[in-house]
């Protein structure tokens, strides 16, 4: 499984498909903290963590049990939120701290960890 | 040649764009030129203007003023010259929030009037104005590892409410066209550089 991580708008997803050379991706939405992972790409993981936080789920545990299923997948996408304004919203603060905890879990996790910046990559591992 | 010098405010950036301007300008014995996009909206953001100027003018370049539509500049500057162009961040909020017919700036009331297309323009001027010259050596801000504002659902940004966002979008797509033609890219972080390419 590949990392990918990067800043908004950075073309991580851009990258991710034309590596991989496929269209099967799941997009995680910030309403769904069950999220089905059985697509070759996953992105935006940013957004199922928010779901986590709203929802009282701690996301790395949770990914921690689906190890088989995200361990296996080409390429997993997270925004990196952690370097902005401290959010004056709690849930923001808690949602930017739990990102970069599941960042820090799959990038233990990955074969190899990509930064994308400006559409320029980066191997960090 | 074009290069594109990204970090975040302060980090390097300007400094290193002077260094490499001046090494060719020696090299080639061609003019310098500082082109100041800065749109001073008070008198912190006037004075920096004035200071970073008066920097550049007593190392031998000229200094331009443009807010906005950089190929007006083409007319009357030595398009020989090796030009910094400080900043492509600022250039971008000037097109996309700049004065309204009334005078005021756009989006400053809140509501949905600010220009969607400025992004669009400001790639095509930039790219326009390296094909007329010698070298740019473009500065920009790294702006997109906050968390920024919250899209709905569907990933779509509100645009009567969303100004910021529109220009974090804006100007990752102007700093990632320019990423892809630069001959040399590097990020900057407090004073370190990395280079991409």
């Amino acid at each position: 499984m590949e990392l990918i991580f990067g800043g908004a708008y950075q073309g991580k997803l851009d990258y991710a498909t034309e590596k991989y050379n496929t269209m099967d991706i799941y997009h995680c939405r910030q309403n769904v903290s069950d999220p089905d992972f059985n697509r070759a790409i996953i992105d935006a993981l940013e957004e199922f963590v928010y779901a986590c936080v709203k929802d009282g789920v701690d996301p790395v545990a949770y990914l921690k049990e689906k190890d088989d299923v995200i361990s296996t997948r080409d390429a997993v996408i997270v925004k990196d939120i952690s370097l902005g304004l401290t959010p004056s919203n709690p849930v923001m603060r808690e949602w930017r701290r739990q990102n970069s905890l599941t960042m820090k879990y799959l990038a233990q996790r990955a074969d190899t960890v990509t930064r994308v910046w400006c559409g320029l990559t980066q191997k960090v591992k | 040649m074009e290069f594109l010098y990204v970090g975040g405010n302060n980090n390097g950036m300007r400094e290193r764009a002077e260094e490499v301007a001046k090494l060719s300008g020696d090299v080639f014995e061609v003019p310098l030129c500082y082109i100041s996009t800065l749109s001073p909206q008070d008198y912190e953001e006037s004075t920096t203007q004035n200071m970073r100027e008066k920097h550049y003018a007593s190392r031998g370049f000229k200094i331009e003023k443009c807010d906005s539509n950089i190929c007006s500049l083409l007319d009357r500057v030595d398009t020989r010259s090796i030009f910094i162009i400080d900043s492509i961040t600022s250039l971008l909020r000037n097109e996309m929030f700049g004065t309204d017919e009334a005078g005021g700036r756009y989006g400053e009331s809140g509501g949905d009037s600010f220009d969607v297309l400025a992004t669009g323009r400001v790639i095509e001027d930039l790219q326009t104005f390296a094909q007329n010259v010698r070298s740019t050596l473009y500065i920009g801000h790294y702006i997109f590892s906050g968390t920024g504002r919250r899209m709905d659902n569907s990933g779509v940004l509100d645009r009567s409410r969303d100004h910021v966002e529109y220009f974090r979008k804006g100007l990752a797509l102007v700093e990632r066209g320019l990423a892809s033609r630069c001959d040399r890219v590097e990020e900057f972080s407090y004073g370190m550089r990395y280079r991409f390419k």
